[in-house]
């Protein structure tokens, strides 16, 4: 299954937010939400892995999910 | 907020226990944070729930010496006064109820923190004071009155009646007068 995923971004609480688009595939139906945002964000570390081998921090490409 | 409801799309469900199945191979669906002033947003979809924390602090609790753990059949508790209590008890303040109101009112929220207290000898003679003090609090935090669109209990993943809100409205009104 494949889904897309437009997500609020927003860098701090007084900058300008806006929503980014991305794309989620070969998700099993039996993922909770949580996981299927889980798979974006370790898509996206992956990326941003390959872009630039420096980049460590996990949060610099991630969407982050409304978890306290 | 999932295509702009919170707790969407199936009733009774919170976003953390949603499923993928829960939508159609090839959908799009929006992901945003709660849009309330008194829920200010930390980053991307994190918002900042502290708000809520004060209401409770100012009266939800029971004022009573604890010991030993009492006999179970000390204090008689009614079945019904029981149940509703423990349904009623099972809001997690997740804030749902507050981004699905106009006015970002937390009248459910703060009726739940009322209701099941209510309900218990325990907490019965406090009932007045609690609600003054947990109203008054809410109303401080900046938070909306409540608009009586029922948005709320279509939004709450527990599915907690607004019924308790009118119970909220009653007991703090006759709460005023006797400067509770």
């Amino acid at each position: 299954m494949q889904v897309t995923l437009r997500v609020w971004r927003q860098r701090s609480p007084d900058s300008a937010g806006e929503s980014r688009t991305y794309q989620a595939t070969d998700v099993s139906p039996d993922m909770s939400f949580l996981e299927l945002l889980d798979e974006v964000n370790e898509e996206l570390i992956r990326k941003a892995r390959s872009r630039s081998p420096s980049i460590t921090t996990a949060a610099k490409g991630s969407v982050a999910c409304a978890r306290r | 907020m999932i295509d702009g409801v919170p707790q969407e799309p199936d009733p009774g469900t919170t976003t953390c226990q949603l499923h993928r199945r829960s939508f159609r191979d090839g959908d799009t669906i929006m992901i945003e944070r709660w849009r309330a002033v008194p829920l200010p947003v930390i980053r991307d979809l994190i918002v900042d729930w502290s708000a809520f924390d004060p209401i409770v602090q100012a009266g939800g609790f029971v004022s009573v010496n604890t010991g030993g753990a009492p006999d179970g059949n000390l204090v008689p508790v009614p079945m019904i006064d029981a149940n509703t209590a423990f349904g009623v008890a099972t809001c997690i303040g997740c804030a749902a109820c507050v981004a699905a109101c106009k006015n970002a009112s937390a009248a459910l929220f703060t009726a739940s923190k009322l209701a099941h207290p209510r309900r218990m000898p325990q907490g019965r003679q406090e009932s007045y004071t609690r609600a003054l003090a947990m109203v008054d609090r809410m109303d401080a935090e900046g938070f909306g009155g409540c608009k009586d669109t029922s948005d709320c209990e279509a939004a709450c993943s527990k599915k907690i009646s607004v019924d308790f809100i009118s119970e909220m409205n009653s007991d703090y009104f006759l709460a005023v007068p006797k400067g509770a």
